[in-house]
């Protein structure tokens, strides 16, 4: 469905549940319970925790309708909520990364010692990207989430994050820079 | 915005961020570009880029979403939206004792119900983005 045939369809559901219309809001958990329930999955790493997390963003999102004002797709609006709804249960909790960064490295770094190209090595290091992506700060993982997984252009990842599109790059250069400089020794651009 | 003459390294490295996304253009993105082609740490970083969005993007997909979309609708009672000064919202079903209470409060100078704004729900009560936008 194109964006605006999207954008106009969100419209009338919102229209009908703002006149009394509960169920018209189901549609709307239809049309974007996946995006939501990947952007709290990757936020929280425990999947319990993240579905009752999506279960929550889409409740506040209820009760928050009414000033929906449409000057930006109703997605990006509930990203905006999910977001700050994954940040403050992680903030809140002040966790602290599930992985040891120099011990994932260390151990991977063994593992591919003196070994042969292996097909099994991008899922292994897909696995470990993940890893590692869990340990980063949580303004890092939302911006890698929406960037790299949920495809938002910088022009949403701004309306989600409150922020300047410079503040966008800024954010996923770091974030990036962070990521890969943990994740070198064992990505196929080992580097120089 | 000008272009600075003489980009360090480090700077340009942080560049390639843009390039990867397509979001450099012009001078800045041949001015990118060539650096890629001489430097082969950059080459790495840029090759590597592709990996860690492989690596990222590679999540198993939410199971069926009909069960998620009956609990959520489950959790939604029959609540009016009403599109009021900070979007106050009051259940149905509270009308009538509201009413009374509402009444009472009045003449016992009881609080009323503290209700939740729309842009405390948006913002999570305090904006978490707050910290990094500063």
């Amino acid at each position: 469905m194109e964006p605006k045939e999207r954008d106009r369809e969100d419209g009338v559901l919102i229209a009908r549940v703002l006149a009394g219309d509960r169920e018209a809001y189901a549609g709307l958990v239809r049309t974007y319970q996946a995006r939501v329930r990947r952007l709290c999955a990757s936020m929280l790493k425990d999947a319990t925790e993240a579905e009752d997390a999506a279960q929550d963003v889409f409740l506040k999102a209820y009760r928050a309708l009414a000033e929906y004002q449409g000057t930006s797709s109703f997605y990006t609006w509930l990203y905006r909520i999910a977001s700050n709804h994954c940040l403050g249960l992680l903030r809140s909790k002040a966790r602290k990364p599930a992985e040891s960064w120099d011990a994932l490295v260390e151990a991977e770094g063994e593992k591919n010692a003196g070994s042969a190209p292996d097909p099994r090595r991008a899922v292994e290091a897909a696995d470990t990207v993940r890893a590692l992506f869990e340990g980063l700060d949580p303004a890092y993982k939302l911006v890698l989430t929406l960037r790299e997984m949920e495809g938002l252009s910088y022009d949403e990842i701004a309306v989600v994050m409150d922020c300047s599109l410079d503040s966008v790059k800024a954010r996923l250069r770091r974030a990036r820079l962070e990521i890969e400089e943990k994740a070198r020794h064992f990505l196929p651009g080992k580097g120089v | 915005m000008d272009k600075e003459p003489d980009m360090t390294h480090d700077q340009m490295k942080e560049r390639m961020s843009d390039l990867y996304d397509g979001e450099l253009s012009g001078d800045d993105r041949r001015e990118a570009e060539a650096h890629l082609a001489s430097c082969g740490e950059c080459r790495a970083f840029y090759a590597n880029l592709g990996s860690l969005t492989a690596g990222l993007s590679a999540r198993p997909a939410p199971e069926e979403g009909e069960a998620f979309t009956r609990r959520v609708m489950a959790r939604i009672p029959a609540v009016a939206v009403q599109k009021t000064s900070g979007a106050r919202i009051v259940p149905v079903q509270w009308f009538a004792p509201l009413v009374g209470i509402a009444a009472m409060a009045l003449l016992a100078i009881i609080p009323a119900q503290r209700t939740v704004s729309a842009e405390e729900i948006l913002t999570g009560g305090q904006d978490e983005m707050a910290d990094f936008n500063s």
